[in-house]
């Protein structure tokens, strides 16, 4: 098609009023790059119209200039998030951009989110694992450490004596006379009255020595004395327990 | 009116404040274009309340989409105006706007207070593109001002679509040749 023939197609007017596909817009645009008349005609054709445009001003209210402005102040430096424009005359295919444009910048913050949180994810994870590692060890450390309640009660030497208040067994009692030591589960033990409490005591001739209050944790290995006869439990009314026993609750006979 | 070289030398000069983030172009820009953006407003919205709106909300786009106006697909104006067009159109989409289509009359949209003809210069160039054919004026209004597309506009006024297309041109050719007449030229 020769230069006049173009000019004289109405697609330069469709063009100006944004009426073209995004091919013809192409088109257009490399012919007014290489055609001067083109470029021209194009030219002439917007000022006709804004020219018509100018002819059906209307004045907007006064205020409108100092809205505008105002809002102004609350956006940011301009052109900064492009948007739903285009960068010359067109409409339709501008919308599938727009469309492609929003729908891209979506996909992206989410993959954008998806891996900053999966960053967050990632780091947390990482932290609880090494947290688990460390506990892992320190079991393990703990595991390897002999055991000297397993080894109370596996040495030959440890008698099992029952504590009992002659109607019931108030707990199991494992005495090594050699090694000076008794184990027993305090758990096992009925709860004592409200404002009482337990103190253990090792018979030795017919004197009791204090082994101490109960003990708080699972499985209590305490030292005691050489010679014991017997074991007793006493009720005391105070935490620190006494010198002597108050009410002996239950006893158990060694050897 | 503004004569062609200076509009456009005018023309470059907000195009390079604007690019350069100053503020004050969008000032210059609204007192150079604001009426006859208004104009094509009102005549596709055709509320005033929300045309007022509209307004506001070219020349906020144009503020943050101004690095994307490039000068070698069309004057500053034709992009203005695709702004407002688009921005008027979306705004008669929206379900409030259905909802609420009561529309004023052109007549008190255009000459209610505060929305008389712009100037005496432009009164001036209303006088002259009134001499337009009533038909050509009636598809430029629907094809340029409401954005109707050529197949719309063929539609509406139950004409042929290869006829829309010739007066299109037809029309366009009228206006550029009463401006050149009467020494109007706008490029």
């Amino acid at each position: 098609m020769d230069i006049q023939s173009f000019i004289q197609s109405g697609l330069l007017e469709a063009y100006v009023l944004g009426q073209c596909s995004a091919e013809e817009r192409t088109q257009v645009e490399r012919m007014a790059a290489d055609h001067v008349e083109v470029r021209a005609e194009l030219s002439s054709i917007e000022a006709s119209l804004e020219g018509y445009a100018a002819a059906h001003a209307v004045q907007p209210p006064d205020w409108m200039k100092t809205s505008i402005l105002e809002r102004l102040e609350q956006e940011p430096p301009g052109n900064s998030p492009p948007e739903e424009l285009p960068p010359g005359p067109g409409k339709a295919p501008l919308r599938f951009f727009q469309i492609l444009a929003f729908l891209l910048a979506v996909t992206c913050s989410f993959l954008f989110l998806r891996q900053k949180d999966m960053g967050h994810e990632n780091n947390e994870l990482r932290f609880r694992t090494d947290s688990l590692q460390q506990k892992l060890v320190a079991c393990s450390q703990e595991v390897q450490k002999p055991d000297p309640i397993a080894e109370l009660l596996c040495d030959p030497g440890t008698q099992r004596i029952l504590v009992s208040d002659g109607k019931g067994i108030y707990t199991i009692i494992y005495y090594n006379a050699s090694q000076k030591k008794i184990a027993y589960d305090p758990y096992s033990l009925p709860s004592p009255k409200p404002g009482s409490y337990y103190q253990f005591w090792a018979i030795v001739g017919d004197k009791p020595v204090s082994l101490g209050m109960q003990a708080s944790n699972m499985c209590a290995s305490i030292h005691t004395v050489e010679n014991a006869i017997a074991f007793a439990i006493s009720a005391e009314g105070t935490p620190e327990g006494n010198p002597a026993p108050t009410t002996v609750l239950a006893i158990g006979k060694a050897g | 009116m503004v004569e062609g070289d200076t509009q456009l030398m005018q023309d470059q000069q907000l195009i390079n404040r604007l690019q350069a983030q100053d503020r004050t172009a969008i000032g210059a820009l609204y007192d150079t274009y604001g009426g006859a953006l208004f104009g094509v407003v009102l005549r596709i919205v055709q509320q005033r309340e929300l045309a007022e709106q509209v307004l506001q909300d070219t020349f906020v786009k144009a503020w943050r989409n101004g690095a994307r106006y490039d000068a070698t697909k069309g004057r500053l104006f034709t992009w203005l105006l695709n702004i407002a067009r688009n921005t008027a159109i979306d705004a008669t989409r929206t379900t409030h706007f259905q909802k609420s289509r009561k529309t004023d009359s052109l007549d008190s949209l255009v000459y209610s207070p505060g929305g008389e003809s712009i100037n005496p210069d432009q009164i001036g160039v209303r006088e002259v593109v009134d001499r337009l054919d009533e038909k050509y004026k009636k598809l430029i209004d629907l094809i340029y001002f409401q954005g109707y597309t050529q197949e719309e506009a063929a539609e509406e006024t139950g004409i042929p679509l290869g006829t829309i297309k010739t007066r299109l041109r037809y029309a366009i050719n009228e206006l550029r040749g009463i401006f050149v007449e009467k020494g109007m030229a706008f490029n």
